[in-house]
């Protein structure tokens, strides 16, 4: 045998063991791994793993890891209405993080909350749980024009009156439950003519009298013991 | 004819619609587009939106206030408008307001109220009137709210004019 003959077949057989390992190659597809966890982030090398090379549906919300994705690896405009299945909770948001396209929802910049003016409003005045009587701040938050206020504690319940109000803001408050609310006459507080511990059907009528942008007084006009 | 039909087709029509529910009724813009009721409050009867400018008219039901006014020996107008004066400073962000005015319409007094405070988004001006009608068993609450006040007056006039 020459030794053209002999370099000659030395090709075509590496020739043939390089296609051999080609096609043994190219069958080791994905479907292939089903050990868990046997490819790992540090296996795959930055910018292997294309969006083009994810089929639709090919990796699903369980497979994502909480913080396993942050806000740099997302380009702009790369998460689309249709993928967002569901609310998302938004925290530490600035104008920035917020791009809207389309127009906000027309009903969303309006206070829609609903007042029912014309209910006699009962606030209940919570049990202290103690042998004192129960201590209770009545603000403009909770100030209705005709309140009636719910003593649950059988000692009692002493009431301050707040100074977050209006001039001339009236208050006709009546007690609506069986146990007793306290009123102070505190100066520069609350100016009544006297102390009043109003049993059940009582009321007391104020007038609020401002007396600098952040302070006033209450001023009785009258109460009743019924 | 062929001048009038020339001048309906290029004259914008302002086309209205009718709500009618609940004894109550009124003829509002048909630029709103009507929305689901708020499912927490039964008694919310409508809740219609609309864009450019953004306007929002809700009409609720709710108990008289006759309990409460009788109770205090005035009428029921005076209540809503007591209540309303210290209602609304907490819960409308810088509220401001504006009138206040009595009507009778339909042989039932009404009470409106407008004013302006700062909407959700915390930076626009919203200008909102307050309507609310006493008939016997019930006060119906008409709010119309929007970011331009011509455009309030306009959608109000409407319902107001309408209103049976």
């Amino acid at each position: 045998m020459n030794t053209k003959l002999l370099d000659r077949l030395a090709v075509y057989a590496i020739g043939l063991i390089s296609v051999l390992m080609i096609v043994l190659a190219l069958n080791h597809t994905a479907s292939a791994l089903s050990c868990n966890n046997c490819v790992t982030g540090g296996d795959i090398v930055t910018g292997t793993v294309k969006a083009s090379d994810l089929g639709s549906n090919s990796v699903g919300s369980s497979e994502v890891a909480t913080s396993s994705i942050g806000s740099s690896e997302l380009s702009s405009n790369s998460v689309g209405n249709s993928e967002l299945v569901d609310d998302i909770t938004l925290t530490t948001l600035t104008a920035q993080d917020i791009q809207v396209s389309g127009t906000l929802v027309a009903s969303s910049i309006f206070n829609t909350d609903f007042l029912n003016l014309g209910s006699a409003v009962v606030t209940d005045i919570p049990d202290s749980g103690d042998i004192a009587a129960a201590e209770f701040t009545l603000d403009s938050a909770q100030a209705y024009a005709f309140l009636g206020l719910n003593c649950l504690d059988a000692d009692g319940c002493n009431v301050t009156l707040a100074e977050d109000f209006n001039d001339g803001d009236v208050m006709h408050v009546y007690n609506a439950g069986t146990n007793t609310v306290n009123f102070a006459d505190t100066s520069g507080v609350s100016e009544l003519a006297g102390p009043f511990a109003m049993g059940e059907w009582d009321t007391l009528q104020l007038i609020f009298r401002q007396d600098d942008v952040s302070s006033g007084r209450w001023l009785e006009t009258s109460r009743s013991d019924n | 004819m062929a001048a009038a039909i020339l001048l309906f087709l290029l004259v914008p029509q302002t086309s209205a619609k009718l709500f009618n529910k609940d004894g109550i009724s009124f003829m509002y813009s048909s630029v709103y587009v009507d929305q689901t009721v708020d499912p927490k409050n039964s008694n919310q009867l409508l809740r219609t939106t609309r864009k450019n400018p953004d306007g929002i008219i809700i009409v609720t039901k709710a108990e008289s206030a006759k309990k409460a006014a009788d109770a205090l020996r005035i009428n029921q107008l005076d209540y809503l408008e007591l209540t309303a004066n210290s209602r609304f400073k907490v819960t409308y962000k810088s509220f401001e307001k504006i009138e206040t005015a009595r009507l009778k319409i339909s042989g039932y007094d009404l009470l409106t109220m407008s004013f302006s405070y700062i909407g959700n988004d915390n930076t626009t001006k919203i200008y909102m009137k307050y309507i609310m009608i006493v008939r016997p068993n019930n006060v119906y609450y008409v709010t119309v709210q929007s970011t331009s006040t011509q455009r309030l007056e306009a959608d109000v006039d409407q319902i107001l004019t309408s209103l049976k």
